[in-house]
């Protein structure tokens, strides 16, 4: 009766039967397996476990055949592989359906996320993000306890990089360029790097109306290997702003080699911009004659700007399978941490989380300091503090992880605070369905009793909605934003 | 367990402790996923990796769902896809922390599987259905729309044509494109 639908559940299938949806299905199969070692590893009675886990596991495979290969063997054995163009009216048994293939995306109603958040020169405390249906860009800063919001210009393309002196002193990052908000208006701004498609802005910071950087990365230029792949290099980018015009500021950078830069920070007239670049590792060889291929690893990439010039301050490296600068935090001059992720190993069967990444410039050399395991996968990605035995570490998960939880340094020890920290003080009326990690988990210090962390936000699913054909809405998202006062975190709400 | 219907939010509630259980959930969310990104991006090698981050991301936070009921794992799994979508249409780049951190790799689609995903993404019925929104759209938005998109002109010349402001100009044409993409989205 439904041709379009058999037609839909035929080209499913078809890509469920290719190569790399297996190879997909196979390396989610080894992280699950080294799921269990690691769950294995870290419980007390091990033995027990395992035998449940084993049972599960062969349960699981029981499953996975009965309902979700057999069904589609059963309907494609009798006319062969199904070609995918072919409007194959082979009746679809009902438990694919079932299984969640005809789902239409859901619709998200009432949104509200933050992406980012910065003290200003005054202390005063900004957010920056998007909001209701359209996710319409904003930022808003805290004066006296009362949220005050300023709606982003119209184009925003990033509500995650804004950069505030005070409330008539704002930058935000636009389409092909940035805008400044002088307290009554919006005016945007061609910038000579941005000016472009194929460049992004991942942080601004401001530390004077005078002084203002932007850092991020653009398409170097197009080369092609000798088996004539394309290539798009990334060259990292930064432009600053003297009160009067911005310009583009070159970095230091080896020819033929990716970089990029994720987080400038800038304080007391110290500026550091921090990020990553592609190192060439080693050349894999293909079989059947297909083209190498190269290894290629993250190095970490620390830069200091002495006031003509940035220069490469080359922290250590860590990590057989690379490391990626993430934040950076100026104390004061000579003063700097930096915060990164390391993959531990390329192993696949040996993947764990990997850990945080910080190290400190004390002027003349870098120290690397242990930072505590994060729970479960998370992982901590946002650096905060006023000084160096006041740090505070934040983690959210990624994208999809919603852990959050933070670390705290007094000099001497790491103090953790989990994600039941996080999620007892949620004490929200209705019970959210899930909650969705910051992309980039952000903590911010004013003093050691004032802080404030951006954890992700929390997922309302509207029950009352029709499921029948997979349509589902998402009711709402509300930030996860908590505050510490010296002694408890505490989670906030948006006045707006 | 084990019946033929369990449950979507069941496999995810499961895979907690039994992690094995999101192998049985990725068979079943996957082409799904796919072409929710293949649609978004028209792009299959995109799509693909898009799809394997939100899957290594989703299994990463599997711990954190919250079963409320039919849907909530759909719409729990599309708010960790939209997030990586936003998150592309940033940096026109896919993350990789997620996949990273399982020690997944990223898989190149062959010739075959470019095909299949094309497939997915049914070229005609996109161009069928952008052509129908496109039509319904009021007519001043989708004039100011023609100018500006496919003629390329600038909001200068759209205002002297259109016989309105620059600033009317660029209203129309930004209410125009989100127009088009709430009637296209879903």
């Amino acid at each position: 009766m439904d041709d379009v639908q058999d037609e839909r559940a035929a080209r499913e299938r078809a890509i469920l039967e290719s190569g790399f949806a297996a190879e997909i299905a196979r390396q989610l199969q080894a992280a699950a397996d080294a799921a269990v070692q690691g769950a294995q590893a870290a419980g007390a009675g091990g033995r027990r476990r395992l035998w449940l886990v084993v049972a599960c596991l062969a349960a699981v495979i029981v499953i996975v055949v009965a309902v979700v290969v057999a069904p589609w063997r059963s309907s494609t054995s009798g006319g062969g592989r199904v070609a995918a163009t072919s409007p194959s009216p082979s009746p679809v048994s009902s438990s694919a359906s079932q299984g969640g293939v005809f789902v239409v995306p859901p619709r998200i109603e009432r949104v509200t996320t933050i992406e980012t958040m910065g003290l200003d020169a005054g202390g005063r405390l900004w957010v920056s993000g998007r909001l209701g249906e359209q996710e319409q860009g904003f930022a808003a800063y805290l004066s006296d306890e009362t949220w005050r919001r300023l709606s982003a210009p119209e184009d925003i393309a990033n509500p995650a990089v804004v950069a505030a002196i005070s409330p008539s002193d704002v930058w935000a990052a636009v389409r092909r360029g940035v805008a400044h908000w002088d307290g009554s208006s919006w005016s945007a701004m061609a910038v000579p790097w941005l000016d472009g498609d194929v460049a992004w802005l991942h942080a601004m910071a401001a530390s004077a109306s005078d002084d203002v950087w932007g850092v991020g990365h653009r398409a170097g230029r197009i080369y092609r290997d000798p088996d004539g792949t394309r290539t798009v290099g990334w060259l990292a980018a930064t432009m600053h702003w003297n009160g009067s015009r911005w310009s583009t500021v070159s970095v230091p950078t080896e020819p033929g080699r990716s970089s990029a830069l994720e987080d400038v920070a800038s304080h007391g007239g110290e500026s550091w911009a921090v990020g990553w670049y592609e190192r060439k590792v080693g050349v894999v060889k293909q079989r059947g004659g297909a083209p190498s291929l190269d290894v290629l690893r993250d190095g970490p990439v620390a830069l200091r700007w002495d006031g003509g010039r940035w220069v490469e301050m080359e922290p250590p490296n860590a990590g057989e399978g690379g490391t990626r600068l993430l934040a950076a935090l100026v104390i004061g001059p000579g003063d700097v941490w930096v915060l990164g992720s390391t993959a531990r190993s390329d192993d696949p069967r040996r993947a764990e989380p990997g850990r945080a990444y910080l190290a400190h410039w004390d002027g003349k050399r870098w120290q690397q300091l242990a930072t505590p395991r994060a729970s479960r996968l998370g992982s901590f990605a946002g650096l905060g503090g006023v000084a160096d035995d006041d740090l505070w570490l934040a983690g959210s998960g990624r994208g999809g992880e919603g852990y959050p939880e933070t670390a705290h340094w007094d000099g001497r020890h790491w103090t953790l605070y989990g994600p039941a920290t996080f999620t007892a003080g949620s004490a929200t009326s209705s019970r959210p369905a899930g909650e969705v990690g910051a992309n980039d988990p952000t903590i911010v210090a004013a003093s050691s009793t004032d802080v404030w962390f951006d954890a992700g936000f929390s997922v309302f699913w509207d029950s009352s909605s029709s499921v029948g054909q997979g349509q589902v809405r998402v009711s709402a998202s509300d930030p996860m934003l908590f505050h510490w006062d010296g002694r408890s975190w505490d989670r906030v709400k948006l006045g707006f | 367990m084990g019946t033929e219907h369990e449950r979507d939010e069941d496999l995810l509630v499961a895979s907690g402790d039994r992690p094995h259980s999101f192998v049985a959930l990725y068979y079943r969310t996957m082409p799904g996923l796919l072409r929710y990104f293949a649609r978004r991006t028209l792009d299959p090698q995109t799509a693909a990796d898009l799809t394997a981050e939100t899957l290594a991301e989703a299994f990463a936070g599997r711990g954190r769902f919250r079963d409320r009921g039919d849907g909530s794992a759909t719409a729990w799994l599309y708010t960790i896809a939209r997030r990586q979508f936003t998150g592309y249409l940033r940096k026109l780049r896919v993350e990789d922390a997620g996949r990273r951190r399982l020690g997944m790799e990223r898989v190149e689609l062959g010739p075959d599987d470019v095909e299949r995903v094309e497939a997915l993404i049914d070229f005609e019925q996109v161009g069928r259905a952008v052509s129908a929104a496109f039509d319904s759209l009021r007519a001043d938005q989708r004039e100011a729309l023609r100018l500006r998109v496919i003629e390329g002109r600038s909001y200068e010349e759209l205002a002297a044509e259109l016989g309105c402001s620059i600033q009317v100009a660029r209203a129309r044409v930004s209410r125009g494109l989100r127009q088009l993409a709430a009637d296209l989205d879903g």
